[in-house]
C-alpha cells in the first residue's frame, strides 16, 4: 500500500522534473536575449549586457535551471516584464477562474452524462442508444470555439440572454459572475458530455454482460436491483479516472473559451505571454497548469483506490 | 421415447418436452437444441456430457429462461414440478430464478461481483426471495456459510470476492444457490479450471450436499469420470440431440451409441499407455450449428455407418431399463476399451526399451528464477536422455511452465545451467546459434495463438524451414503432420483447433529438432482432437527419434505419453522416476494427493471417490526451509517435516522422492489412507475432455 | 483432474483484421454512409471551390462590408465586404491538407514507438512512457501555443506540433495490443527460431494490430482537423488572408453582435465536417471492434 503510494508520488515527480526542464528549455529558446527583449530594438549592445548581468542571464544553463526551478518551488516567481505585476498572485487569480469555468462545465455535465450513458447501455442496440452515442460522438469532436460560437450567436446575439462576455465588472457578486459564466460553461459541458456519455456507456456495457450480472439476474433479482447494486458500481469506476483527468485537462485547456468569451483564465494567460514572449509569467503559468493536472489525476486515482475494494489487501 | 418418462412413485421434478431452441445468425436460425427430452427426479443428480458446440450450456440457460441475444426457444416445455417456464410472467420468473432454480457456473472468481461484500451478495436471497431484513439475512447467510463447511463464516461475509481462493469462491458460488433451497440445481462446469487439489475438496462437498437433501440436479460436465462419480443418469449431447440417455453405470460401461463410445475410447483413460493402448480418435469433425443433416448426425463420423443411416435420422430407441439411444444398430456399438483384455503379449512386446541412463540429451542443473520474491523455480536438476520423453506434471503455480521457458531460452534464468548434450546452452535465445536453436524447439499450449493468424500455414513453415536452415520444404513438413497441402495457402487464422496444432507441431520439426518442449499440446482441443494430436505426437517421436519434454496438468495424458515423470511443487521437482513407478505405490504424499483427486471410473461398480481433501495451500503458507508440502501432507511429521529440508530417497533403482519418510513407511501409510488399492492399470480414470 | 483450459476450441482471440463482415456492416451502417456523404461534399468543395464558389474568395468589397445574407450573398459579406459563403468553401482547402498529413505521420511514429515500448517493455516502456506523460500532462493546446511561438506559426510548424501532440497518444493506444500480441506464442515461436526484434516487431507483430492502427488513424484525422483549425483560431495556424474556418471564427469575434453571420457559417462548415468525419470513423471502428 504505501509502497504504491511512494511509487506514484515518485512518478508524478519525475513527470514534474521532466515538464519542469521541458518548459526551462523550451522558454530558454523562447526568451533569445531578455536584455533586448526589455530595452526593445533600438539599445545599445552594452546596455544589454547591463540588463542580461541584472537578470542572471549570463549564467550557465544548468545554474539558471537550479535557481528558476527552486524560485519556482519556493513561491518566488518573479516579476512580469509586460505587466509589471507579481507572477505569483497573477497566476494564482488567474488558475482561480479558470477554476470555476471547468467546476461549473463538470457540474452541469456529470449527472446528466453519467445517467444517459447508463441508459444507453441497458437499451443497447434501440434508437434511445443510438440518439446517445451519435450525439455524444459529435459533440465530442466539435471544437469548443464552434460550440461556444453557436452558444454566443443563439443566446448571446438572438435571444440575448446572456452576455457575449464572461468576465462580470469590477465589484459584481459572485451569482452575477456565475450567471456570466453559464454560456461558456455549455460548451464544457458539451465537449465532455460526449467523453463521459461515451465512457460510462461502455464500462457499463461490460458490467451489464459480465458473468457476476448473470449470477445475479439468476439470482432472481429485479432488473432494476442488478443495474443499480451490481452493474453501476463496477462501471462507474473507470468513469471516475475518466472525469479526474479530463478535468485536469480542463484547467487551461479552456483557452479557446476564453479567448471567445473575453474571460481572463490561465489559459489566456498563458497565450498572451507566449505571444508577447513574456517568460517570467509563461513558465510558472504552464507549470502550475501541469501541476494542477497532476493533482487532478492523483486525486482521481485515490478515489478509485479507495472506492476499489479489488485495491484492498488480500486476506491472509 | 417413452423409456425416458420416470419410473420412480413421484413424478419428475424437471421435465423438458421435445425442446426446440434456436439462435438468428445473420438473419437465419439456426438450431442449437433439437427436441431434447429430459426428465429429473428428486434426489437424482443427472449427468450432460458433449464436446464444445453440443448445446449442453443452452440447454442450461433455456432452463433459467436465459438465452443470449438472439437465442429463442421455438417449441417444447420446460416444467418444474408442473409449472411451464416458458409460460411465466416477469414476477415468476424472478421466483423461478435464484428461489426454484439455482445455478453454479464454470468461473467462480468471474460470477461473483468483485466491488459487494461476500456477506452483501449472499444476503440478497434472503431478502429478495423472503422479504428478510439486512440483519436476519446476514444470519442466515451465515449459517449457510457454516454448511458448505466454511470454519470462520462471519469472517468471509466481510470479505471481497478478490480475497478468498479460487476454491473458497465456488463454495460460496454454491453456498449462494443452495441458499433459497432450490428444487433444481444445475451445475455447469462447477470443477473445470480449478487445480487437482482444489477440486477435490469442492467435489467432497458436492457429495456431501447431495447426500443431506434430495433436490434435483443437473450436471453439466465434460468429464465422463465426474460423471461416473456424482450421477446417477445420464445424458449424451450431439450436435443439439440427445443422442443417449440412461443410467450412467449402463451408458459408460455398455454404451449403445457409437458416438458415446467414440467418446470413451478417445480419452487417455488414466492407466492407459501409448505402447499398448493406442487412442482411438473420431474421424472428422461435429457438424457445424445450424447444418441440417439428412441422416443420423454422427454418421459422416461413424465407423459403422450403414446405407440407411444416411437416409433418415434415427430416432431415440429404448435398448435397456430407462436406456434409450438414437442410433439403428445400438447393439454393433463396441464396448469402450476397457473392457476388453490387455494384451500381455503385446504390451511385452512393444513396451519401450527403458531407456538406460547414459550421457543425457540435455541437463539442467541449478535451475533457478524468481519473479520478485516469488520463486518459480528453486534450483531444479533434470536429465532428458536421448529418445525419451520426460512428463512433467504439477498444479498452476507449480513451475512447469517457467522451466520449460528457461530451457527453451524464453525467460532469463537467475541461476543454473541448461547443457545440450554437455554444451551450455546461452540463457537468452536471442543469442543461441542455429544450432542450438534448431534443436531445442516448442508445441504450445494454445493452437490459437502459437500460430500467426495473418501468415499461411506454408509461410508459416517456410519461414521456420528457412530460419533453422532444416531440409524439408513446407509440403513435406504439412504431410509429416497429415495436413492437406491445399490448406498450406489458408491463413492460419482460419484453420481449425486440430489443423493450427498439427501446424504448429510441423513447425517445430522444422529443422530435425532433438529436444521438443511440448507446453499443454491438448489442454485446449476438444477430446476427438485431441486424441488425433496425441497420436501424433507419440507417432514423430518414434520416428523422428527425439526426445519430449511433454507438460501437461493431466496425469492421464502425461501417464499415456511418458516413458519417465517428474512431478513439480512450488517450484520443486519432489518425485522423478518411470512412469509407471511414480504412479504407484508407494507414492510421494503429493503424487498420491494428485491421484487421489482424479474421478475413479472402472470396473463393473463406480467407486465414490475416497478422495482425501487435501488442506487448501494459502498464500500465508511460508516457504520455510522444511518441505514446501508439509503444510498440507497428511503425513507430516511436526518438528522434522517443517524444518528440515526433505533429502532425496530412492524407492526402487531409478525412482527418486525428495521426502522425509522412509519407503516401508511411505507403504505403511499409504495402505491405510488408500484402503490397500493401489492405483493399478485396469482401474480406469477418465479425464477431461 | 485440473483443466487449465476448458475443452473447446474456440478462438480465443478475435480475428482483428477487416472480415468480410465489417464491410458488409459498413454497408448497412447509416453513420457510415451520412459520415461519408459529408466528408466527400467538403473534399469536393476543397478541390472544386474555383468552380463552384460565386466570388473570388480573397476579393474585397470596400462598399459593402459586413452584407447580411441575401440572394446577392447567400452567407453575407464579412468585415471587408468579402463574400462569406465563397470563403466557407475555400475554407475547405486548408481544413483538408493539414490534418491527413499530420494524421499519417502521426500513424507512423506513434506506431514505431508503441511497438517499440510495447515489444521491448523494461526501461524502453518506462523512458518513452515518462516522456510521453510528460507531453501529456498538460493541456495539448498550451503545448501547441507554447511550440508555435517558439517556432512561429506556419503550416508546417502547425503539422510538426499535431505530430508532437498525436506520436504519444498514438503509441499509447498501439502499445496496449502490442503488449498483448507479444504474449502470445506465435511470438516465442519466432525468438525460438532466431528472429530479429525488428523482423518481430514489423513481419509477425504489426500485421496482427493493423485493425487497431485503422481505427486510430480514422479516430485521428478527427481531432486533428480539430486542432489545426483550433490553431488557426488562436492565430497560431493560418493567416490573413486564408480562408480558414478557425480564422475566420476569429476574426468575426469583434463583430459577431452585428454580423453573427460571419462567424456562424464557417463554424457550420467546420462543426458538419468533422462531425461527418467522425461519423465514418465511428462507423468504421463499430465495424472492426463488434
Amino acid at each position: 500500500m504505501i509502497r504504491v503510494v511512494l511509487w506514484r508520488l515518485a512518478l508524478v515527480a519525475g513527470t514534474l522534473l521532466l515538464v519542469s526542464i521541458m518548459v526551462f528549455a523550451l522558454s530558454d529558446v523562447l526568451q533569445g536575449d531578455p536584455g533586448r527583449a526589455i530595452l526593445g530594438k533600438f539599445a545599445t549592445a552594452e546596455q544589454v549586457a547591463q540588463v542580461d548581468r541584472e537578470l542572471g542571464a549570463d549564467r550557465p544553463l544548468v545554474e539558471r535551471y537550479v535557481d528558476w526551478a527552486g524560485g519556482f518551488v519556493r513561491g518566488d516567481w518573479g516579476k512580469s516584464y509586460v505587466m509589471r505585476v507579481p507572477v505569483f498572485p497573477l497566476v494564482m487569480e488567474r488558475l482561480g477562474k479558470s477554476l470555476l469555468l471547468a467546476i461549473l462545465g463538470i457540474l452541469f455535465t456529470l449527472p446528466i452524462s453519467i445517467a444517459l450513458g447508463v441508459l444507453a447501455a441497458t437499451r443497447r442496440g434501440s434508437w434511445v442508444d443510438h440518439t446517445i452515442s451519435v450525439a455524444g460522438l459529435a459533440l465530442v469532436s466539435i471544437p469548443e470555439f464552434v460550440s461556444g460560437t453557436f452558444c454566443l450567436i443563439v443566446f448571446g446575439v438572438w435571444l440575448r440572454w446572456f452576455p457575449v462576455s464572461a468576465l462580470a465588472p469590477d465589484g459584481a457578486g459572485f451569482w452575477d459572475q456565475i450567471y456570466r459564466l453559464v454560456l461558456p460553461a455549455v460548451p464544457v459541458a458539451l465537449l465532455l458530455f460526449g467523453y463521459i456519455a461515451r465512457m460510462t456507456r461502455s464500462a457499463m456495457i461490460e458490467a451489464l454482460e459480465s458473468d457476476y450480472v448473470r449470477t445475479a439476474l439468476l439470482k432472481g433479482l429485479p432488473g432494476s436491483t442488478v443495474i443499480l447494486r451490481h452493474a453501476l458500481p463496477n462501471a462507474l469506476l473507470p468513469t471516475i479516472s475518466v472525469v479526474g483527468t479530463q478535468f485536469g485537462l480542463l484547467i487551461g485547456g479552456l483557452v479557446v473559451l476564453e479567448v471567445l468569451f473575453n474571460y481572463p483564465g490561465i489559459g489566456r494567460l498563458i497565450l498572451d505571454s507566449a505571444l508577447a514572449h513574456d517568460l517570467p509569467v509563461l513558465g510558472p503559468a504552464v507549470l502550475a497548469v501541469s501541476v494542477v493536472f497532476m493533482a487532478c489525476s492523483l486525486i482521481a486515482d485515490a478515489l478509485f483506490y479507495i472506492l476499489n475494494p479489488r485495491s484492498r489487501r488480500q486476506a491472509a | 421415447m417413452s423409456a425416458v418418462t420416470s419410473t420412480g412413485a413421484s413424478g419428475p421434478v424437471l421435465r423438458i418436452r421435445d425442446l426446440e431452441v434456436s439462435y438468428s445468425r445473420r438473419g437465419r436460425r439456426q438450431t442449437a437444441l433439437h427436441r431434447v427430452n429430459l426428465d429429473i427426479r428428486a434426489g437424482e443428480c443427472h449427468g450432460l456430457v458433449g464436446e464444445s458446440g453440443s448445446g449442453k450450456s443452452t440447454l442450461s440457460l433455456a432452463i433459467m429462461r436465459h438465452l443470449s441475444s438472439g437465442g429463442q426457444v421455438d417449441s417444447g416445455a420446460v416444467e418444474l414440478a408442473g409449472d411451464d417456464l416458458l409460460k411465466m410472467d416477469s414476477a415468476a420468473l424472478r421466483d423461478w430464478r435464484g428461489r426454484r432454480v439455482a445455478m453454479v457456473y464454470q468461473d467462480p472468481a468471474k460470477a461473483l461481483n468483485p466491488s459487494m461484500r461476500i456477506g452483501e451478495q449472499m444476503g440478497e436471497i434472503y431478502r429478495y426471495h423472503f422479504g428478510t431484513g439486512r440483519q436476519e439475512a446476514l444470519t442466515r447467510a451465515e449459517a449457510m456459510l457454516r454448511r458448505v463447511a466454511f470454519d470462520n463464516p462471519a469472517d468471509i461475509l466481510s470479505r471481497f470476492p478478490h480475497q478468498l481462493s479460487g476454491g473458497q469462491q465456488q463454495r460460496i458460488v454454491i453456498a449462494m444457490a443452495l441458499a433459497a433451497d432450490p428444487e433444481l440445481l444445475i451445475l455447469d462446469e462447477p470443477t473445470t479450471g480449478l487445480d487437482a487439489t482444489v477440486e477435490a475438496e469442492v467435489l467432497a462437498l458436492l457429495e456431501t450436499l447431495r447426500a443431506e437433501a434430495s433436490r434435483a440436479i443437473l450436471f453439466i460436465s465434460h468429464n465422463l469420470g465426474l460423471i461416473g462419480r456424482m450421477c446417477e443418469r445420464v445424458t449424451v449431447l450431439y450436435s443439439g440431440r440427445v443422442v443417449e440417455q440412461g443410467p450412467t453405470g449402463d451408458v459408460l460401461q455398455r454404451p449403445k451409441h457409437p458416438y458415446a463410445a467414440a467418446l470413451l475410447g478417445c480419452v487417455p483413460h488414466f492407466g492407459i499407455e501409448k505402447d499398448t493402448h493406442p487412442l482411438v480418435p473420431i474421424p472428422g469433425s461435429p457438424p457445424a450449428l445450424g447444418a441440417l443433416p439428412v441422416g443420423c448426425v454422427f454418421a459422416p463420423r461413424c465407423a459403422n455407418r450403414q446405407p440407411r443411416c444416411m437416409e433418415s435420422e434415427p430416432e431415440l430407441a429404448t435398448v435397456g431399463v430407462g436406456h434409450v439411444s438414437r442410433c439403428y444398430y445400438p447393439d454393433a456399438v463396441a464396448p469402450p476399451m476397457w473392457d476388453q483384455p490387455l494384451a500381455a503379449s503385446v504390451s511385452e512386446k512393444t513396451r519401450s526399451h527403458p531407456i538406460e541412463p547414459r550421457s543425457p540429451l540435455l541437463a539442467v542443473r541449478g535451475l533457478s528464477k524468481a519473479y520478485g520474491k516469488q520463486i518459480a523455480c528453486d534450483s531444479i536438476d533434470l536429465d532428458i536422455q536421448p529418445g525419451e520423453v520426460l512428463g512433467l506434471v504439477g498444479e498452476s503455480g507449480s513451475g512447469k511452465s517457467t522451466l520449460a521457458r528457461m530451457i527453451a531460452g524464453l525467460s532469463s534464468a537467475d541461476s543454473g545451467d541448461v547443457l545440450l548434450k554437455g554444451a551450455p546452452l546461452d540463457r537468452d535465445v536471442a543469442r543461441r546459434g542455429r544450432a542450438q536453436l534448431r534443436a531445442v524447439q516448442m508445441v504450445f499450449q494454445s493452437p490459437d495463438s502459437s500460430l500467426n493468424r495473418r501468415h499461411t500455414a506454408r509461410f508459416i513453415l517456410r519461414r521456420a524451414v528457412s530460419a533453422l536452415g532444416g531440409a524439408r520444404s513446407a509440403e513435406q513438413l504439412a504431410a509429416l503432420v497429415r495436413v492437406p497441402p491445399e490448406l498450406l495457402y489458408s491463413r492460419a487464422g482460419r484453420l481449425s483447433g486440430g489443423q493450427k496444432q498439427r501446424i504448429a507441431t510441423a513447425r517445430a520439426f522444422a529443422g530435425d529438432p532433438e529436444l521438443v518442449i511440448c507446453d499443454e499440446p491438448v489442454s485446449s482441443l476438444d477430446v476427438s482432437v485431441q486424441a488425433a494430436v496425441l497420436n501424433l505426437l507419440v507417432e514423430l517421436q518414434e520416428r523422428e527419434k527425439v526426445s519430449y519434454l511433454f507438460i501437461s496438468h493431466d496425469l492421464a495424458v502425461v501417464r499415456y505419453l511418458a516413458d519417465r515423470i517428474a512431478v513439480m511443487y512450488l517450484g520443486q521437482i519432489v518425485d522423478i522416476g518411470p512412469a509407471d513407478e511414480v504412479f504407484s505405490a508407494p507414492y510421494h504424499p503429493y503424487t498420491a494427493a494428485l491421484l487421489a483427486a482424479i474421478p475413479k471410473l472402472g470396473g463393473p461398480k463406480f467407486r465414490s471417490g475416497s478422495a482425501t481433501v487435501l488442506p487448501r495451500r494459502s498464500d500465508g503458507d511460508r516457504m520455510g526451509a522444511g518441505c514446501r508440502f508439509s503444510p498440507r501432507c497428511p503425513h507430516s511429521i511436526k518438528g522434522k517435516c517443517d524444518l528440515v529440508p526433505p533429502p532425496w530417497q530412492a524407492l526402487s533403482d531409478r525412482h527418486q522422492v525428495r521426502c522425509h519418510l522412509t519407503r516401508d513407511e511411505l507403504i505403511e501409510r499409504q495402505q491405510v489412507a488408500f484402503e490397500a488399492t493401489p492405483v493399478v492399470p485396469m482401474e480406469v480414470g477418465i479425464q477431461p475432455m | 483432474m485440473s483443466a487449465e483450459v476448458a475443452s473447446g476450441t474456440g478462438t480465443v482471440l478475435p480475428d482483428t483484421a477487416p472480415q468480410p463482415g465489417v464491410l458488409a456492416g459498413l454497408a448497412i451502417s447509416p453513420s457510415f454512409w451520412v459520415g461519408v456523404a459529408i466528408t466527400g461534399f467538403w473534399i469536393a468543395a476543397a478541390i472544386l471551390w474555383p468552380l463552384l464558389a460565386p466570388y473570388d474568395p480573397f476579393k474585397l468589397d470596400v462598399l459593402s462590408p459586413l452584407a447580411p445574407p441575401s440572394l446577392k450573398h447567400f452567407f453575407g459579406t464579412d468585415e471587408l465586404g468579402r463574400d462569406v459563403f465563397s470563403r466557407v468553401l475555400a475554407g475547405a482547402t486548408p481544413a483538408m491538407s493539414i490534418a491527413p498529413v499530420a494524421t499519417l505521420l502521426s500513424i507512423a511514429t506513434g506506431t514505431t514507438m508503441g511497438l517499440l515500448a510495447g515489444y521491448y517493455r523494461g526501461w524502453t516502456d518506462a523512458l518513452l512512457m515518462r516522456v510521453f506523460d510528460a507531453v501529456l500532462s498538460f493541456p495539448l493546446v498550451i503545448t501547441a501555443i507554447l511550440v508555435l511561438t517558439t517556432l512561429g506559426p506556419s503550416r508546417v510548424n502547425v503539422v510538426l506540433v499535431i505530430v508532437i501532440l498525436f506520436t504519444p497518444i498514438v503509441a499509447r493506444t498501439i502499445r496496449v495490443p502490442v503488449m498483448a500480441e507479444r504474449d502470445l506464442e506465435y511470438v516465442a515461436a519466432a525468438r525460438l527460431r532466431g528472429e530479429s526484434a525488428w523482423y518481430i516487431m514489423f513481419a509477425e507483430i504489426l500485421p496482427n494490430v493493423t485493425a487497431v492502427i485503422a481505427v486510430e488513424a480514422a479516430v485521428r484525422l478527427g481531432y486533428a482537423t480539430f486542432a489545426a483549425t483550433t490553431l488557426s483560431f488562436l492565430g497560431l495556424g493560418a493567416q490573413r488572408p486564408s480562408p480558414d474556418w478557425g480564422l475566420s471564427i476569429a476574426l468575426a469575434r469583434t463583430h459577431i453582435q452585428v454580423a453573427p453571420w460571419t462567424a456562424l457559417f464557417p463554424a457550420a462548415a467546420l462543426a458538419t465536417f468533422i462531425v461527418g468525419v467522425s461519423l465514418a470513423a465511428d462507423a468504421i471502428r463499430r465495424g472492426i471492434e463488434e
